[in-house]
């Protein structure tokens, strides 16, 4: 029986006149590494937020580990390991004395732990944090998230402006330190090849809804693209169609039969092969796919 | 949530410990610095007298920077997005700075007072219901100051303007109105007034308004940070676009060109006399209410000997034609009391006399009307100017400008008290020292000098060049005075410097002292005071002529800074034994201990006009 860490279910808020969630579903299951797949502005921060208890929901539900999600609930907070987008540190403060202040907030704070970490991720102790280049700031942050041994990591774009050697390095880490402890971890990102070599579950949101939610093979296995179909063919109600034009048509399945099936009445037609990016742009530029 | 607490609070101690204790040394060695100079200068009443200057000063200029450091800094550099992410609601997070600023300030200010006090127990009385006072009152205003600082910094970007605006708001309904604005709400706490002096009084008032407001502006602050998760006090911060920029610009000249237009629509009505007895002249805006027909004729004389000389006034020194002056008869007034009444409503000035008796001084009176003239016409800040003496002494030479009694007097007073540029500077504390009548005949010595240097033209240019422009009524004010000192006038007019004028002055004084040296009694009071009892004690090196007797006048200060009124004091008067060399009175009950009493013992013989202060002092009563 599967252990559901985080469920959000139809979650809308606003900032002002501005919807930024219209009802969003997300469910991810104890020991998943989830990847949060959209585009700039698409919400994923704003979900996320409201997901680590910053902000307050509009409406819907949000429940983490079982228990309902606030601001207000401060234990379920200090279980969760987030880092932020944006590195926003005081400046004066070295990594030491990051740690000795963060520690104050989490029970189950490992000072020996955090001390591998910063060894671990080659930041020096005693430097002033302003002093710091974005990726030092990304693994700093890592390291204050991981040293409680949250159940949770929740990362919000955290390699967002490192160079690709920087970004494997850093989900290398990731994955090492919370493979021993089955962490659950969420992190959003708009790099599809990131997603795909990371996560092992996947949701693609836009506009502030969920488009696809599910494993990455099983994506790849459904959206299909056909070419060479007739012209004049019209698609039948039971098939989903992303796109149609005069050479490309492309598919969301509901089942892996219906490729064979389609390709078996028209010899002519062909599949042509699609990467996660094509499919990723597709289901973003189309109509919601359930 | 204690350990959450504990840390927010650790963080912000050593993130602001090195501020905290600079702010607090320099905050103390100035204070310490100001008291020992204030207990050092002799014309200091008490050293209290720097804590509202001390607090009117240092609290606002505190809060605004800690203010902008823990809360603004936090919003602009986007800090407080590493707290919020953290394991802790917002409320208690910003408490804690709160809290931690309050403390600071309130500790801040208690070290000022303890250092103010160190240096004022040393040489006054102060029991611990004053201490206790003023730690209300230091702490009631800190709060509120900082709970305005605290709210005014969620205004982000717009802070400054809020700021700027409440301060120029401030200052308009203070220079365009009436209305004391130190003595309105929580600044009534630290009015310059009433603070050093009130060792009695609880102030309740003002401090429930301090702390209501307090808790209004911190609500007000808290409900802007916690507001839709922080949402409204972020939008705030930032930095303010150039349309922004341009709008408070516009705004700050708004509320400027307002406050002189609100001015300039505030001329009052003149005051008028609707009575069936009023005389009125032709030739100046000069009205006499004489009551009944039979004081027609004594108004009339009063008239005839007024209006050359308010004619004369208008034409020679003053640019406008004076206010309205109006004259009221007073019954129950003594031939040498004057009253100018507080017009509220109208504009003009309401003097009240008993111009009907036998014993009225016309000349006396004329130089207080004509005192009145010039203060009005300065808009009230002539009396501002520290060195004022030439105002008091041209308005008696202006209606008696040969008086020999008037330079007998003063000959006495120059004889007893050292005269220098710094005490003429300083009139303000010298005349009160002196007594008015005193201190104008003094005064008007200075004026009869500046007449023998520079002859009567010389005296009437000097009055032009201070009185015949009008004193703007803003802050303007102090540029005027820069480009016009009244020294630099003097020494062009007479062609000496003032050290010099001053000397020739006293040494004028002196020859007349020493020619008419025999007219002068050696003569002294002596004044003790002991709980609810003032003991009065003349002694005169050999007894006094036949018929002279001495005065003892005592008031009850409402405030210290406030001019002393010589009618608002009781004078009770006594006849010189005759033969003795001594007299002593004593007055029971009449103010009781913790009270500060006006008092002036005066000796008047026979054939002289003015009474010889021989003491003048406030004080007060120990318990």
């Amino acid at each position: 029986m599967s252990e559901w860490v985080i469920e959000v279910e139809g979650l809308c808020k606003s900032y002002g006149p501005t919807e930024v969630l219209k009802g969003l579903d997300l469910s991810v299951e104890r020991g998943q590494i989830y990847g949060f797949l959209g585009r700039n502005g698409a919400g994923k921060s704003t979900c996320i937020r409201t997901l680590v208890g910053i902000l307050v929901i509009d409406k819907g539900q949000v429940r983490l580990f079982g228990e309902p999600m606030g601001t207000g609930n401060i234990s379920l907070r200090s279980r969760i390991g987030y880092v932020a987008q944006e590195q926003n540190f005081y400046p004066w403060m070295t990594p030491r004395a990051l740690g000795d202040f963060v520690r104050g907030f989490y029970p189950n704070w490992d000072d020996q732990l955090y001390d591998s970490l910063l060894s671990s991720l080659e930041l020096p102790r005693d430097r002033k944090v302003g002093a710091f280049s974005g990726g030092m700031k990304a693994k700093q942050a890592l390291a204050l998230a991981l040293s409680h041994r949250p159940p949770l990591l929740i990362l919000d774009e955290p390699t967002a402006g490192l160079d690709p050697v920087a970004r494997r390095e850093f989900f290398r880490i990731v994955r090492e330190e919370t493979k021993e402890h089955g962490t659950t971890i969420l992190f959003s990102s708009h790099l599809i090849t990131e997603v795909e070599r990371v996560s092992n579950q996947l949701g693609i949101i836009d506009g502030g809804v969920t488009h696809y939610q599910g494993s990455v093979t099983e994506l790849a296995l459904r959206v299909k693209s056909v070419r060479g179909l007739p012209p004049e063919w019209v698609a039948p109600p039971e098939m989903q169609v992303l796109r149609k034009d005069d050479e490309e048509t492309v598919f969301f399945f509901d089942s892996s039969e219906q490729l064979p099936h389609l390709l078996g009445e028209h010899p002519e037609a062909y599949e042509s092969p699609l990467t996660l990016e094509d499919i990723f742009v597709e289901l973003v530029t189309r109509s919601k796919v359930s | 949530m204690t350990r959450q607490l504990r840390a927010i609070l650790k963080k912000e101690l050593r993130q602001n410990a090195t501020l905290f204790l600079i702010m607090g040394v320099v905050m103390t060695a100035l204070t310490y610095l100001l008291s020992v100079g204030s207990a050092a200068n002799e014309n200091t009443v008490t050293v209290l007298e720097i804590v509202p200057v001390g607090l009117l000063l240092y609290v606002p200029v505190a809060s605004v920077y800690l203010s902008k450091r823990l809360f603004v800094s936090e919003q602009e550099s986007n800090t407080h997005l590493f707290l919020e992410a953290l394991p802790i609601a917002r409320w208690p997070m910003y408490l804690v700075k709160y809290l931690l600023s309050l403390t600071f300030l309130g500790g801040s200010v208690l070290l000022m007072l303890a250092v103010v006090l160190k240096q004022t127990i040393k040489t006054e009385p102060v029991d611990s219901y004053m201490i206790w006072l003023l730690v209300c009152r230091a702490l009631g205003y800190s709060f509120f100051i900082w709970s305005l600082c605290f709210a005014a910094g969620f205004g982000g970007r717009f802070r400054t303007t809020i700021l700027w605006t409440t301060l120029l708001v401030a200052v308009g309904v203070g220079s365009s109105t009436s209305i004391p604005l130190d003595e309105l709400g929580p600044l009534a706490l630290v009015s310059t007034s009433d603070l050093p002096f009130n060792k009695w009084e609880f102030p309740w008032e003002p401090l429930l308004k301090a702390l209501g407001l307090g808790m209004l502006l911190t609500g007000l602050g808290f409900a802007v940070c916690l507001w839709r998760d922080g949402l409204l006090a972020r939008r705030l911060s930032g930095r303010m676009s150039v349309l922004e920029k341009s709008a408070g610009g516009v705004l700050v000249l708004l509320i400027i060109t307002g406050f002189n237009l609100a001015d300039f629509r505030m001329a009052k009505e003149p005051f008028e006399f609707y009575e069936e007895f009023v005389l009125k002249s032709e030739k100046t805006p000069l009205s006499i209410l004489y009551l009944e027909p039979e004081h027609k004729e004594r108004a009339e004389a009063l008239m005839t000997y007024l209006e050359p000389k308010i004619a004369k006034l208008e034409q020679e020194v003053l640019s406008s034609t004076p206010p309205a002056l109006n004259i009221s008869l007073h019954p129950s007034f003594d031939g040498r009391t004057f009253d100018l009444a507080t017009l509220k409503e109208n504009d003009g000035i309401l003097w009240r006399c008993a111009f009907h008796r036998d014993d009225f001084r016309e000349d006396e009176f004329a130089a207080e009307l004509v005192h009145s003239i010039l203060v009005r016409s300065t808009n009230g800040l002539a009396t501002f100017d520290p060195e004022h003496w030439f105002l008091d002494g041209f308005s008696v030479w202006w209606v008696e400008p040969e008086s020999a009694e008037r330079l007998w007097l003063a000959s006495w007073i120059a004889n007893r008290n050292e005269l220098d540029v710094e005490r003429l500077e300083g009139w303000g504390v010298l005349s009160d020292q002196l007594g008015w009548t005193a201190a104008s005949s003094l005064a008007y010595s200075a004026v009869v000098q500046l007449e023998r240097k520079g002859g009567p033209e010389g005296v009437v240019r000097l009055a032009r060049h201070l009185y015949s422009t009008p004193y703007p009524r803003d802050v303007r004010a102090a540029f005027v005075k820069l480009r016009r000192p009244l020294w630099s006038e003097l020494e062009e007019i007479t062609k000496l410097s003032p050290a010099q004028f001053v000397t020739d002055w006293k040494e004028s004084l002196q020859a007349g002292f020493e020619a008419d040296r025999s007219s002068y009694p050696d003569v002294s009071a002596e004044l003790s005071a002991q709980s609810d009892e003032l003991r009065v004690r003349v002694v005169s090196k050999d007894p006094p002529a036949s018929g002279t007797s001495w005065s003892f006048s005592h008031q009850l200060l409402p405030a210290y800074d406030r001019a002393v009124r010589p009618q608002d004091s009781k004078k009770e008067e006594f006849v010189w034994p005759a033969e003795e060399k001594s007299d002593e009175e004593s007055l029971l009950d009449e103010y009781s201990s913790g009270q500060r009493v006006h008092l002036l013992v005066e000796l008047n013989l026979p054939d002289h006009r003015f009474e010889l202060p021989l003491l003048c002092e406030r004080m007060e009563l120990t318990r």
